[in-house]
C-alpha cells in the first residue's frame, strides 16, 4: 500500500516561524547563553513543576496575609520606588484577623521586587501569632534551593554568633499562593528584650546602604569612616552608645596606634569573643556578603556595655575570591585579624565548628531535615522566582529541577569546602630541629603551641627569633604560642578601608632559645586543633 | 456446554440483595467485633483514620453512657459592640458578660494567638471556681486524650490543670464543645499552695532565638538569679555533668513529667516546659499541661532539642533506672487505668459526640487507649525517645556575655577538705560526722555552708556573731544544746546591720533539735538559689523541735520559718519582730506555752495542721493566721490588745476553744483569701472581754458555734482525747464485786 505523501501544513508554519524568530530576536538582544538560560528555566518551570501531584500538607508555617488589592497596585505601581509606604493589612490565623502593616522592601536586590514573588515587610502588634517579633521581613529566597540564607544563619547561630530570627514559611496573599519565602527578623532596639535578656530597648546601629530619599540609589558609604554612617534603631538612650561608637570609629581610623594599644582600646569597646565567633562564622559559612558598606549591625549589650555584631544575610557559600583563610570584610576585621590572640580565638571557634557541624555530620542532618520540612511547600510553590542568569534584571520563574539540582550542588560544595578548611586549619607542615636551640620551619598556616613541664617558680624568658616571650602557667606546665606573621598579597593595599582584601600567612623559619636549653619534654602542638605535632 | 450469548439484565431485587448483603456484612463486622479489634494497627497500609471513617458509618453497636450534663458557658456581646463571640474576628481583649451555673459577671476575653480558642480572665474579686484565667479550646473526640492525660498526671503526682468539656453559647446560638483548662500562671501556683514559688518557662526548640533563656515570672532580682542558676546547670550539662541539674530539679516529678510527655505524643520542640521554682527548697517542679497538638509516633523523634532542665537527667544511670521502674509500675496499673478511662468515656463521650456518632467516638477513644496502653506503655526503652542531640539557641555563646552565672559547684569529693578548712578556720571540733561549735565566740564573716552528711552541734555557751548579710546554712542535722541559763547566742556583728539567716536545708530526713537559743538580728537571705525568708529558717527537716528559746528583733523578715515535717515548739518567746514571728508551712505538730509580742504577725500557718496550745498573743497586728487549706486548733490561748486576734482564709478550718480574748479590736476575721476560697471556723466555749468587735465573716466563709470539742478533732491534732466519763447506770441488782 502506498502512503500518500503529506506536506507540512500551513498552520505549523504559522507557529514555528514566529517561534524561531522570537528565539533569534532574543538571542540577538540577550546573547545566546542568557537566552538559553531564561528559556530553559521557563520551559522547565512550565513542564516539570506541573508533574508534582499531591505534595501533602505543608511542613512550614503558612502565613496568610490579606491586603486590599488596590494597595498592592499602588505599592507595585513604580517599583522599587513605590514600595516603601506602609498600608494596613491583616494576618489571618485560626479565623482571627490580626491587624498588621505591609510594605514592599528591598531596593538593592532585584529579586526582591522583580518577578511574581515580591519581598515584603510586616509590622505587627505586640500580641500577634508571631510575637514577640514586631517587624518581620518576608523575603523571596535568593537561591534556587531557597534555604541558602536560612542555613547560613543556622550555622552562625549554632556557632554562638548573634543572628536574627529566621524561619522558612509558605505565604498566601489574598487567598492565593505566593510560595516559599524566608521570614527574617528586622533588628531593632528590642533585640535583647526579645531574647529575654533586657527589660528595655538597647542601643542598636544599622550599617547599611544610605536610605533612599528620591528616585535613584544614593552613593555607597564606607561604614567605619564615620559614626554618622551608622543608623540608630530603637528607643534606647543613645548618649553613651554614640560616644562609644565614635571612639570605635576613631580607633579604626587611626593608623598610628600600636597593636597593643589598639587591642586594649578595642577590647573596651567591642565584645571580642562575640566578634571572634562572628568572623569564624563568616569563614565557616564562606560568605563575603557583609562588607564595608552593608549587612552590618551593632548591638550594645546592656550587661557589658560593649558592641556585639549580628550575623546578617550570611549567604552560604558566597565566597570571597581565592578562598582566603583571613578574609578582610571590613575595616574592623582589618585590625581584629592582626591581633594574634584574637585571630587564634577565631580560628579555634572555626575549627570547633568544623568538628561540631562537619565531622559529626550535624549540618548534613539539619540540611536533610530542612529539605524534608520544606519539600511539600516547594512542590506546591508554582511561583518560584529568582535570578536565572548573572544579570540582575533576569529575575524569572525557575523550576523544581533548579531547586533539586541546587540542593545537590550545595551539599557537594559545602562538603568540599569544609574538607579543605578542616585540612587547612589542622595542617602541620612543620620541620623541627633540636640542638642547643629549637629550629622551626613551618609552611602550614596554624600557629604553634610549645608546652613543657614547669620546674621553676618564675616564668622563664624564651627568645623566638627577635621576640622575647614569657610563657603562661597551665596545669603545672609552661606554655607559649608562636603566632604566625601575616602579610598582604603583592599589589594589595594595606589600608583598613580597602575592599576585598585578605591576609596571607607567611612561612615561619624561626630559632627558639630557652634559658636552660630545649626542654627534654617539650611538646609542640597545633594551637588551633591542640593536636601534637610529631 | 455453551453459555447463552443473550445479555441478561440485573433486576432491582438483585441490586437490593447485593447491597443489603454487603452493607449488612460490614455493619456486622464493625458492630459485633470488640472495639479493641477496630483500634488495632491494621496491615496493608490501612490507616487508623480510614478505619475510623468507616466505623463512623458502620459501627452501630449500642454505647453505654452516663448522663453527664456539661456546663454551658453563655457569653454576651462585648462592651460597645453587639457582635457575637463566634462572629468576632478581631484579636485583643474584649469585655463580655459571662454566665453559667451559679456565676454571672463580666469577664475579659481574647482569642488565643497560638491556636484556635479563647483565654478568659475573671475578676480578681469574683474568681470562677477559684480560677482567675482559663483557656477554652475547641474540642473533638480526640481531646479525650487530654482528659486521660490529666488523670494519668494526677496519678503520677504531677501538678496539672483540671480539664473539663463545656458548651459555649453566644447570641442564643449554642456552639461546639470546648475543652476548658485552667491557665498555668502565678494564680494557678498560688491556688495549689505554692505561694513561695516562681513560674519558669523554658523553650525546647533550639532554632528560636526568643526562647533560649528561661523566662521567669517574678521580680527582676529573681529573674536574674534564676536565669543564672539555670545557665550554670545548662553549662554543666553541655560539659557532660548533670549533678547541678539534679540538685535543681525535683527528680521524682521530672520522671513523672518525662513519662507523661512520652505518653501524650507531643512535639517537644513546640510545647516547651513549665516549671515552678520553689524558693524555700531551691527545687523546680515540672507542671504538666496536656499538649495542644500531638504528632504521630516517631515523626519528630530525631529533632534536636535545646539544652533543658529535664531530658539531660536521663543521662544519669540511676535516674534512667527509676524512669524505667516507674514506667513498669505504670504498666502494672494499666487495668485500673483502663477502667478509669472507660468511666471517663461514659461520662464525656456524650458531651463530645452526638448520639448518632457515639459508636464512632468510642472507636476513636479505643484507638487512643490502644496507642497509650498497647504501644507506648509497652514499648521497650521508652527513654530512648529523649536521646537526642542537644544544643543551645542561636547566638547563645555571645549573648551569654555579662549574664551573672554562679560558679560551678564543687565536686562532692572536695567536701571533706572543705569541712577540714572550715574547722581549722573557726577552731571547731570534728568527731566522725559531727561538727561541734564548743563554748566560745565565733565571728562569721563569710557565708558558711556546712555540707550534707555532717551534723552540726552548737554547745552551751557558743556565741555566734554574724557579719552583715552573711549566713550559716547546715545541710545535715542541726542541734542547739543550750539552756535558758546557759544559752547559745546568735547575734549580728553590728546591731544596726542585720545578718542573713541561720538555716537548715534538709531533704526530708534531717532532724532539728533546738534548746536554749537566743537569736536576734537576721533578715533572711538567698543562698545557692534557695530563699530563706526567716532569720531562723528550717526547711525540709523530718522533725523540728524548739524548746526554751528566745527569738527577738528579726529585721524586716520572718523570725522563724519552718517548712515541712513534724513541728514541736514549747516555751519559746517571740519578741519585737516587725514581720511574722513564726511561719509554719506544710507541716503538722504543736506550738505550746509560747508567747508572741510585737507589732507584726504572731503565727502564720500555711497548708499545715497545727495545734496552738496555751500561747499568748499581745499587741499584734494579727495574732494567728490560718491560710491555704490549713487546719488549726487554738486552745487555751490568751489574746490581748491585738488588731486582729484570729484570721482564717483560703479553705482553712479553724477550731477555737477555751481561749480568752481581751480588748482586741477584732477577735475573728474569716474571709475569702487570694485563692478565692473562704474559711470555716468552729467556735467552742471562749471568753470575750472588752473586744471592740467579735467577728467579721464574709460571704465565702462560715462560722459554726459548737458546744464542746470532740475527741476525733483532738486526735486529728495528735492530742489525747479527754477520758470519756461514763454515767454509771444503775443495774438491776448489785454486782458480786461490789458486794
Amino acid at each position: 500500500m502506498r502512503r500518500r505523501k503529506r506536506g507540512i501544513g500551513k498552520g505549523w508554519l504559522l507557529v514555528a516561524v514566529p517561534l524561531l524568530l522570537s528565539f533569534i530576536v532574543f538571542a540577538v538582544l540577550l546573547g545566546p547563553r542568557r537566552m538559553v538560560m531564561i528559556a530553559a528555566s521557563s520551559f522547565l518551570s512550565t513542564t516539570v513543576d506541573g508533574l508534582a501531584e499531591d505534595p501533602g500538607p505543608h511542613g512550614l508555617r503558612v502565613l496568610d496575609v490579606r491586603i486590599d488589592p488596590a494597595y498592592l497596585d499602588t505599592l507595585g505601581a513604580d517599583l522599587p520606588w513605590s514600595g516603601g509606604t506602609k498600608y494596613p493589612a491583616t494576618l489571618m490565623q485560626d479565623g482571627i484577623e490580626h491587624p498588621v502593616e505591609f510594605r514592599y522592601r528591598g531596593m538593592y536586590s532585584a529579586s526582591h521586587f522583580l518577578g511574581g514573588k515580591r519581598s515584603f515587610r510586616l509590622y505587627l502588634k505586640k500580641k500577634s501569632p508571631l510575637a514577640p517579633y514586631r517587624k518581620l521581613n518576608v523575603i523571596n529566597p535568593k537561591s534556587f534551593n531557597m534555604v541558602n540564607n536560612h542555613l547560613g544563619m543556622w550555622i552562625a547561630g549554632r556557632m554562638g554568633a548573634p543572628v536574627p530570627y529566621n524561619e522558612m514559611v509558605f505565604v498566601r496573599i489574598n487567598g492565593e499562593d505566593h510560595g516559599v519565602m524566608e521570614m527574617y527578623e528586622q533588628i531593632d532596639g528590642d533585640f535583647e528584650r526579645i531574647r529575654g535578656l533586657a527589660e528595655n530597648d538597647v542601643p542598636v546601629y544599622k550599617g547599611d546602604y544610605p536610605p533612599i530619599v528620591d528616585r535613584g540609589l544614593p552613593e555607597k558609604r564606607t561604614l567605619w569612616r564615620s559614626a554618622d554612617n551608622w543608623e540608630f534603631e530603637g528607643k534606647a538612650d543613645r548618649t553613651l552608645s554614640d560616644a562609644k561608637l565614635r571612639a570605635l570609629v576613631d580607633v579604626i581610623d587611626d593608623s598610628t596606634l600600636t597593636i597593643p594599644a589598639r587591642r586594649d582600646t578595642l577590647a573596651q569597646l567591642i565584645d571580642v569573643d562575640a566578634y571572634a565567633r562572628y568572623l569564624a562564622a563568616m569563614l565557616v559559612v564562606n560568605t563575603k556578603h557583609m562588607d564595608q558598606y552593608h549587612n552590618q549591625w551593632l548591638v550594645m549589650s546592656e550587661r557589658t556595655g560593649k558592641f556585639q555584631p549580628v550575623f546578617w544575610d550570611g549567604l552560604l557559600m558566597f565566597p570571597p575570591e581565592g578562598e582566603p583563610l583571613y578574609f578582610i570584610n571590613d575595616a574592623l576585621a582589618h585590625w581584629f585579624l592582626r591581633i594574634p590572640e584574637w585571630r587564634l580565638l577565631r580560628d579555634r571557634y572555626a575549627y570547633a565548628a568544623m568538628r561540631d557541624l562537619h565531622h559529626s555530620g550535624a549540618f548534613m542532618q539539619e540540611y536533610d531535615r530542612t529539605i524534608e520540612r520544606i519539600r511539600p511547600s516547594v512542590l506546591a510553590d508554582r511561583n518560584k522566582y529568582g535570578h536565572v542568569t548573572l544579570y540582575p534584571a533576569d529575575v524569572h520563574r525557575f523550576s523544581l529541577a533548579h531547586t533539586i539540582s541546587s540542593f545537590a550542588g550545595m551539599r557537594a560544595t559545602v562538603n568540599a569546602y569544609w574538607d579543605r578548611l578542616s585540612k587547612r586549619l589542622a595542617a602541620n607542615a612543620v620541620l623541627v630541629e633540636r640542638d642547643a636551640q629549637l629550629h622551626l620551619n613551618v609552611t602550614s598556616e596554624a600557629p604553634l603551641r610549645l608546652t613543657w613541664p614547669a620546674t621553676e617558680v618564675d616564668p622563664p624568658m624564651i627568645v623566638a627569633g627577635a621576640d622575647t616571650l614569657y610563657p603562661e602557667a597551665l596545669h603545672g606546665s609552661w606554655t607559649v604560642v608562636l603566632h604566625r606573621e601575616l602579610g598582604l598579597p603583592e599589589g594589595s593595599w594595606d589600608r583598613p578601608f580597602a575592599n576585598w582584601q585578605h591576609y596571607l600567612v607567611m612561612p615561619m623559619d624561626l630559632d627558639v632559645r630557652f634559658p636552660l636549653g630545649v626542654p627534654r619534654q617539650l611538646v609542640i602542638t597545633n594551637a588551633i586543633t591542640d593536636e601534637p605535632i610529631r | 456446554m455453551s453459555r447463552s450469548a443473550r445479555s441478561r439484565s440485573i433486576g432491582p431485587l438483585a441490586w437490593v440483595i447485593g447491597l443489603v448483603l454487603v452493607v449488612g456484612g460490614l455493619v456486622a463486622l464493625f458492630s459485633l467485633k470488640p472495639g479493641s479489634f477496630l483500634a488495632k494497627e491494621w496491615p496493608l497500609g490501612i490507616r487508623a483514620s480510614e478505619v475510623r471513617t468507616y466505623a463512623a458509618w458502620l459501627d452501630r453497636r449500642p454505647v453505654e453512657v452516663a448522663g453527664t450534663i456539661p456546663d454551658v458557658y453563655l457569653f454576651g456581646g462585648s462592651k460597645g459592640r453587639d457582635s457575637c463571640l463566634f462572629q468576632e474576628r478581631a484579636p485583643g481583649w474584649r469585655t463580655r458578660w459571662f454566665s453559667t451555673n451559679g456565676y454571672a459577671d463580666s469577664v475579659r476575653m481574647r482569642p488565643l494567638t497560638d491556636g484556635p480558642g479563647y483565654r478568659v480572665k475573671f475578676k480578681k474579686k469574683a474568681l470562677y471556681n477559684g480560677q482567675r484565667n482559663v483557656l477554652l479550646i475547641p474540642a473533638t473526640v480526640q481531646d479525650m486524650r487530654a482528659k486521660y492525660m490529666e488523670v494519668l498526671a494526677s496519678k503520677l503526682g504531677l501538678l496539672t490543670p483540671e480539664i473539663t468539656f463545656v458548651h459555649l453559647a453566644s447570641c442564643g446560638e449554642e456552639h461546639a464543645v470546648y475543652r476548658k483548662e485552667e491557665r498555668v500562671d502565678m494564680a494557678f501556683l498560688k491556688r495549689f499552695g505554692l505561694e513561695n514559688a516562681s513560674l519558669v518557662e523554658q523553650g525546647l526548640d533550639p532554632t528560636r532565638p526568643d526562647r533560649q533563656f528561661v523566662e521567669v515570672k517574678g521580680d527582676s532580682a529573681e529573674r536574674v538569679q534564676l536565669r543564672g542558676t539555670v545557665e550554670r546547670a545548662m553549662a554543666e550539662v553541655a560539659a557532660g555533668r548533670t549533678d547541678a541539674l539534679a540538685q535543681l530539679v525535683d527528680e521524682d516529678a521530672a520522671i513523672a513529667w518525662l513519662i507523661m510527655a512520652w505518653m501524650d505524643g507531643r512535639d517537644l520542640r513546640r510545647e516547651g516546659l513549665v516549671l515552678a521554682h520553689q524558693w524555700n527548697t531551691g527545687k523546680m517542679i515540672p507542671i504538666y499541661q496536656a499538649p495542644r497538638k500531638t504528632v504521630p509516633m516517631g515523626s519528630a523523634d530525631k529533632d534536636p532539642l535545646a539544652y533543658n532542665l529535664l531530658t539531660p537527667l536521663l543521662a544519669r544511670r540511676g535516674f534512667r533506672a527509676r524512669f524505667d521502674a516507674r514506667l513498669d509500675a505504670l504498666k502494672a496499673e494499666a487495668p485500673e487505668l483502663r477502667a478509669k478511662f472507660e468511666a471517663l468515656d461514659k461520662a464525656w463521650l456524650p458531651v463530645l459526640a452526638d448520639a448518632v456518632s457515639l459508636p464512632f467516638a468510642q472507636t476513636a477513644t479505643r484507638q487512643i487507649q490502644f496507642e497509650l496502653f498497647d504501644i507506648r506503655l509497652t514499648k521497650a526503652d521508652a527513654a530512648a525517645h529523649y536521646d537526642r542531640p542537644l544544643f543551645a539557641g542561636p547566638g547563645h555563646g555571645a549573648l551569654l556575655a555579662g549574664v551573672p552565672v554562679p560558679a560551678a559547684p564543687k565536686p562532692q569529693v572536695e567536701q571533706g577538705e572543705a569541712v577540714e578548712d572550715i574547722a581549722k578556720r573557726y577552731k571547731l571540733s570534728i568527731q566522725a560526722d559531727t561538727i561541734y561549735f564548743p563554748r566560745g565566740k565565733y565571728e562569721i564573716e563569710e557565708d558558711l555552708v556546712l555540707p550534707d552528711g555532717y551534723s552540726v552541734v552548737f554547745l552551751q555557751g557558743a556565741r555566734l556573731f554574724v557579719a552583715p548579710d552573711v549566713s550559716v546554712v547546715c545541710q545535715g542535722d542541726l542541734h542547739v544544746r543550750g539552756t535558758l541559763r546557759n544559752p547559745v547566742f546568735i547575734r549580728p556583728m553590728s546591731e544596726q546591720e542585720p545578718y542573713g539567716t541561720i538555716a537548715l536545708a534538709g531533704k526530708g530526713t534531717e532532724r532539728c533539735e533546738i534548746a536554749g537559743l537566743l537569736i536576734s538580728g537576721g533578715r533572711g537571705a538567698t543562698i545557692q538559689g534557695v530563699r530563706y525568708e526567716g532569720m531562723l529558717s528550717l526547711h525540709g527537716a523530718v522533725r523540728t523541735r524548739i524548746r526554751s528559746s528566745v527569738v527577738e528583733n528579726a529585721k524586716e523578715a520572718t523570725a522563724v520559718r519552718i517548712d515541712g515535717g513534724g513541728v514541736e515548739l514549747d516555751n519559746v518567746r517571740f519578741e519585737d519582730g516587725a514581720g511574722t514571728m513564726l511561719h509554719i508551712a506544710n507541716a503538722q505538730g504543736t506550738v505550746r506555752n509560747s508567747s508572741f509580742s510585737g507589732a507584726g504577725e504572731g503565727t502564720t500557718i500555711v497548708s499545715s495542721r497545727i495545734a496552738v496550745l496555751a500561747c499568748s498573743y499581745t499587741g499584734m497586728q494579727v495574732g494567728l493566721r490560718a491560710d491555704a487549706a490549713s487546719e488549726v486548733l487554738i486552745k487555751g490561748a490568751r489574746s490581748e490588745r491585738n488588731v486582729n486576734a484570729l484570721v482564717a482564709e483560703g479553705l482553712s478550718i479553724l477550731h477555737v476553744a477555751d481561749n480568752t480574748f481581751l480588748r482586741n479590736q477584732l477577735v475573728l476575721r474569716a474571709r475569702t483569701g487570694s485563692s478565692g476560697n473562704g474559711a470555716r471556723v468552729m467556735l467552742y466555749t471562749n471568753e470575750y472581754v472588752g473586744n471592740e468587735n467579735d467577728r467579721e465573716v464574709d460571704g465565702g466563709s462560715k462560722v459554726e458555734q459548737r458546744d464542746a470539742i470532740d475527741g476525733a478533732t483532738l486526735t486529728a491534732f495528735g492530742l489525747e482525747a479527754p477520758p470519756v466519763v461514763k454515767v454509771p447506770t444503775r443495774g438491776r441488782g448489785r454486782s458480786r464485786r461490789s458486794q
